[in-house]
């Protein structure tokens, strides 16, 4: 299978982790005060959406990623998504 | 005496309540408050746990506030009589922070990014990230209050200058008073997120309203100043 590498905002490259990108969408899920098991369920399928759009892309930035899972996180957790996309943007 | 009629003056009273009012509508400890809650749930703690983080929280931003406010009382007072020398403070600087307030409080774009060093900003997200008890919530709402204090000395000059003209044994108490209603938003944030609210309604009115806030508090904070240099020169002999 093909890697995709990530260029985060400190110009550094390294292999996609779906297993980050999940967990920080449960984050966000569990944020907003949905239930465990859903968080973990709408993280599944957002995770599987993010891939497919990564499987033709050699590299990408982390802020593509971000943009593109809240992209499909707001179809099922609009409140999430929103929290996902904003939390760091708070201070 | 000056200050036995100051409490009964709604003249001076008009100016707490504006200091208050400007005080209210600075935003970072709410700011702070919304990211260390939404990473508290992220992180599965109880509603009880929550309350106790929050007030913890609050606690902290009122003791730094009540000290600053008490300690630029007593520090005037010995280096310079005081009143007159906060008064001249209030007018000289009062209107460039309501300036900075309209011009640079938000950063441009989207969220409700501060005009604060970044690596202030960075540190406070990263505190609120990490904090686990009420003695780190406290510590971190003492550090949001000096984070800010650029913007927040507006109001806290104003509020100060009204409290010297009082009796010096009072000045605690009503620095205290002031801070616990400064600091009611976040108490009552608080209690809204652990009453089952999400994090993301308050963000999101935060988003929409962060105009009429930044406008009203900068433009508040010059119009103080005006009605206290007004004041001023009808009281001065």
């Amino acid at each position: 299978m093909k890697q995709t590498f990530v260029l985060d905002h400190k110009k550094q490259s390294h292999p996609f982790d779906p297993l980050q990108l999940h967990q920080s969408i449960v984050a966000a899920c569990l944020a907003v005060r949905s239930y465990e098991g859903e968080a973990h369920q709408t993280a599944e399928r957002v995770c599987k959406k993010v891939i497919d759009w990564l499987a033709p892309k050699d590299e990408v930035t982390s802020t593509d990623i971000r943009r593109v899972a809240a992209e499909h996180l707001s179809v099922y957790h609009p409140e999430a998504a929103y929290i996902y996309q904003n939390l760091e943007m708070m201070v | 005496m000056l200050s036995s009629s100051i409490l009964n003056d709604p003249a001076y009273l008009l100016v707490a309540v504006g200091a208050l009012f400007v005080h209210v509508c600075y935003q970072l400890s709410v700011s702070v408050l919304t990211h260390l809650s939404s990473h508290s749930l992220s992180r599965k703690t109880s509603e009880k746990r929550l309350l106790s983080l929050g007030f913890s929280y609050g606690f902290g931003v009122i003791v730094t506030t009540t000290l600053i406010i008490t300690s630029l009382a007593s520090l005037t007072q010995y280096v310079h009589g005081g009143s007159r020398l906060l008064g001249a403070l209030v007018v000289g600087l009062a209107p460039f922070i309501g300036l900075a307030t309209v011009l640079w409080y938000y950063r441009q774009g989207d969220g409700t990014r501060l005009w604060l060093p970044r690596p202030v900003a960075s540190y406070l997200l990263e505190r609120s990230k990490k904090t686990h008890s009420a003695l780190e919530a406290t510590l971190l709402g003492a550090a949001t209050v000096i984070g800010e204090l650029p913007f927040l000395i507006g109001p806290i000059l104003f509020v100060t200058y009204v409290i010297s003209l009082l009796d010096p044994s009072t000045w605690l108490g009503w620095a205290t008073f002031y801070s616990v209603i400064a600091a009611l938003p976040l108490l009552i944030t608080t209690m809204y997120f652990t009453s089952g609210h999400s994090v993301a309604r308050v963000q999101k009115w935060r988003e929409t309203n962060k105009a009429f806030l930044q406008w009203t508090s900068g433009i508040a904070l010059v119009l103080l100043t005006i009605y206290l240099t007004v004041l001023q020169l009808g009281v001065t002999p």
